[in-house]
């Protein structure tokens, strides 16, 4: 069975980045989102539109409310998703995952000096990071808390007795964790694209 | 008390207070919501570059007085919308007890007055402990103090300086 996704992919044009200006005037409402939707025998999981053209993303984004429940949520064009880099955008956000992501747009509005003189707004490359990283979280683990520091950087924690987990992007490209759960401990500093959440972690995360 | 072989700025006295005595109290103000959630205090209240780096500001609370306290506080309300939710009681005995695994210290706590502020002064590592162990100390740090002490509470009533 082919996925939305793929049916996306299969429909889009031409290459492109992802979803890059005002889409409203592309808007039809005769359009039938259905149309583009072909039943797959798989739970739909988050994926990253990498070659769909504007005029898919917007049809699909803002006819998602007529979609049955549970078949699959796009909302590329909500505020939380629209306030990240083109490049960055995700056109499918885990309901779970909204608040938190709305918390790291949040800081995008801090500027240098939010938090004392000397302080640090954080970065568009680091929040995106953050972002990448809840993205990858895996759909069944307990999820963070944000934070924000006035040297920058962005971060997660998880904080319970006998709990304390403690994530940071302290600048484009880097990670840093402390995590300690129930006797279990993990702890690394070094490069970090994003790519997955580290299994280390993950396994700490999962013995809260 | 741990060695102090790793804290020698400790001894030294830059304001007119002199050096932090363990039985002082050091203030981190908080601001609300900026460093806290639901009443509880979120990590970045600790800055891990400042514990590492720059120093943890705090205001040594019982050398000054209410009034002056709640000035210092003011000053950190910078955005719409926020307001003083008190201050972590930071008590210098036990700042200065923290060990690591090989039973050596890891934070200094030392007087550091600056332009407006007599009462200034400073946390940092006491070595070259890394990031990841920056985090663990500011996890304990949570753990110790979770909250913030009301200002109108940092003082016994009628008692505004000791």
């Amino acid at each position: 069975m082919t996925s939305l996704a793929e049916t996306l992919l299969d429909r889009a044009d031409g290459p492109s980045t992802g979803f890059r200006g005002d889409s409203s005037a592309l808007y039809n409402p005769n359009l039938n989102i259905k149309e583009l939707m072909v039943p797959s025998a798989e739970p739909t999981s988050p994926f990253r539109i990498q070659h769909a053209t504007l005029a898919a993303l917007a049809l699909v984004a803002l006819n998602a409310g007529s979609t049955s429940p549970g078949t699959f949520k796009i909302n590329d064009l909500s505020e939380t998703n629209r306030s990240f880099s083109p490049d960055h955008r995700f056109a499918f956000i885990p309901d779970r995952l909204v608040p938190l992501l709305g918390e790291l747009t949040s800081f995008q509005s801090l500027q240098n000096g939010w938090d004392g003189p000397d302080s640090v707004a954080p970065s568009a490359d680091v929040i995106d990071l953050a972002r990448k990283f809840l993205m990858n979280l895996p759909g069944d683990i307990s999820l963070p808390d944000t934070t924000v520091s006035a040297d920058g950087e962005v971060g997660f924690y998880w904080k319970a007795d006998g709990v304390y987990i403690d994530v940071g992007f302290p600048t484009d490209g880097r990670i840093s964790y402390y995590a300690e759960a129930n006797g279990k401990v993990a702890r690394f500093a070094g490069p970090y694209k994003g790519q997955s959440v580290p299994d280390d972690l993950v396994e700490v995360i999962n013995n809260i | 008390m741990p060695d102090g072989k790793f804290c020698t700025c400790e001894e030294c006295a830059r304001s007119k207070y002199g050096p932090i005595g363990n039985e002082e109290r050091l203030g981190r103000v908080g601001i609300n919501p900026r460093h806290v959630k639901n009443g509880v205090l979120k990590p970045g209240i600790f800055p891990p570059t400042h514990l590492e780096r720059k120093g943890l500001s705090v205001t040594r609370v019982d050398v000054i007085d209410l009034d002056e306290l709640t000035k210092q506080a003011q000053k950190q309300v910078i955005n719409e919308g926020e307001m003083v939710e008190g201050v972590v009681l930071l008590e210098t005995a036990v700042i200065r007890a923290e060990i690591d695994e090989h039973g050596n210290r890891c934070l200094c706590a030392f007087d550091d007055p600056v332009d407006g502020n007599e009462a200034h002064a400073c946390i940092l590592r006491s070595a070259n402990q890394d990031e990841t162990e920056i985090r663990r100390l500011r996890g304990r740090l949570l753990e110790l103090y979770p909250k913030t002490t009301p200002l109108s509470e940092v003082y016994p009533a009628g008692d505004g300086e000791s």
